[in-house]
């Protein structure tokens, strides 16, 4: 099979990409220096230099030190995270959320929406919320990126490819398209901690169950959500793991004990984080409960994917660090001590992984950074 | 050809967070080219009917609750270009824009617990029928659960957004001899104002207490007050650029939550680490 010759533009595009993501690394860098990382001759990098000063990416910021040799100061070039802003989108459960974001990922401002289950009403329901944010501009829009709940559909003409060319061509930017729980392991691994192992696997519980992994830094294709599993009991896993059921479990629960006279309905995991801290039987059993269905859902991560960690997102975070102590408690049963020895179980830190993950995702492809 | 209009309808158009948010709305706006009209609702504590020529306006911004839900809608009726300011209404269509208090509020309770070491943290409630009342009292609640803890009831003080009712709650606080650390005022006009009692009875602090607020202005940097802050010009700006968008005839939607970031001054100071000293 012959492979296709990169073009000139593609070529070009790739090493202004090396460039910006060198320059974005670096806090301040010359051009010697950038010639030197990238292996782009004096002259390329130059010109490439450039035309991203002219755009705006980046500006020179005074001079460094000379070399051994002596001579001239370099001059020092830093990137503009001002330079341009990125939209993120997420169609979750039940709203709709955006941000305005800078170049470096951080988030201006963000916007929601409550969404209706009726996924014809999606497009109509972004426009009010892209609407919203290219109205806040603090800087040219570059791009969007766009999560959306399950499997993407590939297939020309498939709901997802529809949306993302609809809002294309209705606002003449790229739309960069993925799955939710992708997005909250790209936002796990571009702006997670550097003890981070290569290998990461996040578990999104929400109205399903998800699945993200990220090996090696790459983020792979969901397969599908993993809700219709059954677990030992017979159950699946979208009748017991999912947020809605365990908010019922939770509503279920008398804390009467430690002296809360709190409206059922107004619980969060919050409150049983709580109740588990007091010690309270029927939180510690639902303690026991959740463990024990993710324990499940891990035991078949491991055994396929081997990660080095596996980091749970979606609102059961909020039950703090007892959830993967116990967890791990679990595990001791369905997988050698071996595996579980070198294994991190985590909590999500951030709000909004999937979102964050929509950002990055579209600066790693549109510019090549994060 | 006459000047084009928006109107802006508040309760107290000198108060700090008016003021600064009609200055946001007018930058932007009359950079657009339009005039904008101010009707303060509220006169001598009495509520004063809209006098605002709404024929003859482009656009309406609503700045907290000084309308109720129904006056709401039916102005939106009349006028479909509108934004609301720092207050929402559920299952309208009309666009909104508000301080993160689900981020400024824990942010303000992890700094205390985390890094002051502070465990018994009163806290000056805002007006309970105003949507960021409501909001940063439940996301207090919420904060103090995430550490373990459980809000005291002697130490939840009404404030209502007015700095001489939080300065009296919290004489009353200290008349009781109740036990704390910190204060956390949901507002930093009220935060400044619970400073001032605290250091004129004799309260040293952040040393005995520390002392954080909701917003910052002026008044919270000359008092030394450590705040989140939620820049209120630039609520305006957003608002009035949402509001721009709709009079050019977009469809616009949904609820603007602007981020905070911790502003550390003279009335908290954190933990020496061990390795600091």
């Amino acid at each position: 099979m012959q492979r296709a010759k990169a073009t000139r533009d593609q070529l070009k595009r790739y090493n202004q990409q090396l460039i910006l993501r060198t320059i974005y690394q670096e806090e301040t860098v010359s051009r010697a220096a950038l010639a030197g990382e990238t292996g782009l001759a004096k002259p390329t990098v130059s010109d490439i230099v450039s035309e991203l000063m002219g755009q705006g990416y980046i500006l020179e910021v005074g001079h460094g030190h000379s070399t051994a040799s002596g001579g001239k100061r370099p001059v020092l070039l830093q990137f503009v995270p001002t330079a341009r802003q990125v939209i993120g989108l997420v169609i979750g459960d039940e709203t709709i959320t955006g941000c305005l974001a800078n170049l470096d990922g951080r988030i201006v401002a963000m916007h929601y929406l409550p969404l209706e289950a009726d996924e014809a009403a999606w497009a109509n329901r972004l426009e009010g919320v892209i609407n919203a944010l290219i109205a806040q501009q603090d800087a040219p829009i570059l791009c969007m990126g766009l999560g959306v709940p399950g499997v993407i559909e590939t297939q020309p003409g498939s709901p997802h490819r529809v949306l993302r060319e609809q809002i294309r061509q209705r606002y003449g930017l790229p739309v960069y398209l993925n799955n939710n729980t992708e997005l909250a392991a790209r936002a796990t691994v571009a702006f997670g901690t550097e003890d981070r192992g290569e290998n990461l696997v996040v578990v999104l519980v929400t109205q399903h169950v998800e699945i993200g992994i990220a090996l090696g830094g790459r983020i792979f294709h969901h397969g599908g959500e993993a809700g219709t599993l059954r677990l030992p009991s017979g159950d699946p896993l979208a009748q017991t793991l999912t947020t809605s059921a365990l908010r019922g479990r939770l509503f279920d629960l008398d804390l009467t004990s430690l002296g809360w006279d709190d409206d059922p309905a107004d619980r969060t995991f919050l409150h049983l984080r709580y109740a588990i801290h007091c010690a309270q039987p029927g939180a510690l059993d639902l303690l026991d409960a959740i463990a024990r269905d993710l324990a499940y859902v891990y035991t078949w991560i491991i055994g396929l994917v081997r990660p080095d960690e596996i980091a749970l997102a979606g609102a059961l975070v909020e039950m703090g660090p007892t959830l993967p102590q116990r967890i791990r408690h679990h595990l001791q049963h369905t997988i050698s001590a071996q595996a579980l020895d070198g294994l991190r179980l985590t909590l999500a830190e951030a709000r909004h992984l999937s979102l964050r993950g929509a950002v990055a995702h579209a600066l790693h492809t549109e510019l090549g950074i994060v | 050809m006459s000047m084009k209009k928006i109107g802006i309808v508040t309760n107290y158009p000198e108060g700090v967070f008016q003021r600064e948010t009609i200055l946001g709305v007018e930058q932007v706006a009359v950079a657009q080219g339009y005039s904008v009209l101010v009707n303060a609702l509220v006169e001598d504590d009495q509520i004063q009917p809209i006098t605002l020529p709404l024929a003859e306006l482009a656009g309406l911004v609503i700045i907290a609750n000084v309308l109720t839900d129904e006056e709401l809608r039916a102005l939106h009726q009349q006028l479909p270009a509108m934004v609301l300011i720092s207050h929402r209404l559920p299952q309208s269509s009309i666009p909104a824009i508000i301080q993160n208090n689900e981020e400024g509020i824990p942010q303000l309770v992890d700094y205390l617990i985390e890094e002051c070491g502070c465990r018994r943290i009163a806290f000056i409630q805002g007006h309970m029928d105003q949507f960021d009342g409501r909001q940063r009292d439940r996301a207090f609640r919420q904060a103090l659960l995430r550490h373990q803890l459980l809000p005291v009831p002697e130490l939840i003080l009404p404030g209502e957004f007015d700095p001489p009712k939080a300065a009296e709650s919290v004489r009353a606080l200290l008349a009781s001899g109740a036990d704390f650390d910190a204060l956390l005022a949901s507002d930093y006009l009220m935060g400044s104002a619970a400073l001032q009692v605290l250091r004129e009875a004799g309260v040293s602090v952040p040393e005995q207490v520390s002392v954080v607020g909701f917003g910052d202005g002026v008044e919270a940097e000359s008092v030394g007050l450590t705040t989140v802050a939620a820049d209120i010009v630039e609520l305006g700006q957003r608002g009035a650029r949402l509001l721009m968008a709709q009079i050019a005839g977009l469809h616009v939607e949904g609820v603007t939550w602007l981020n905070t970031q911790l502003i550390e001054r003279d009335s908290s100071r954190r933990l020496q680490r061990v390795d600091e000293v």
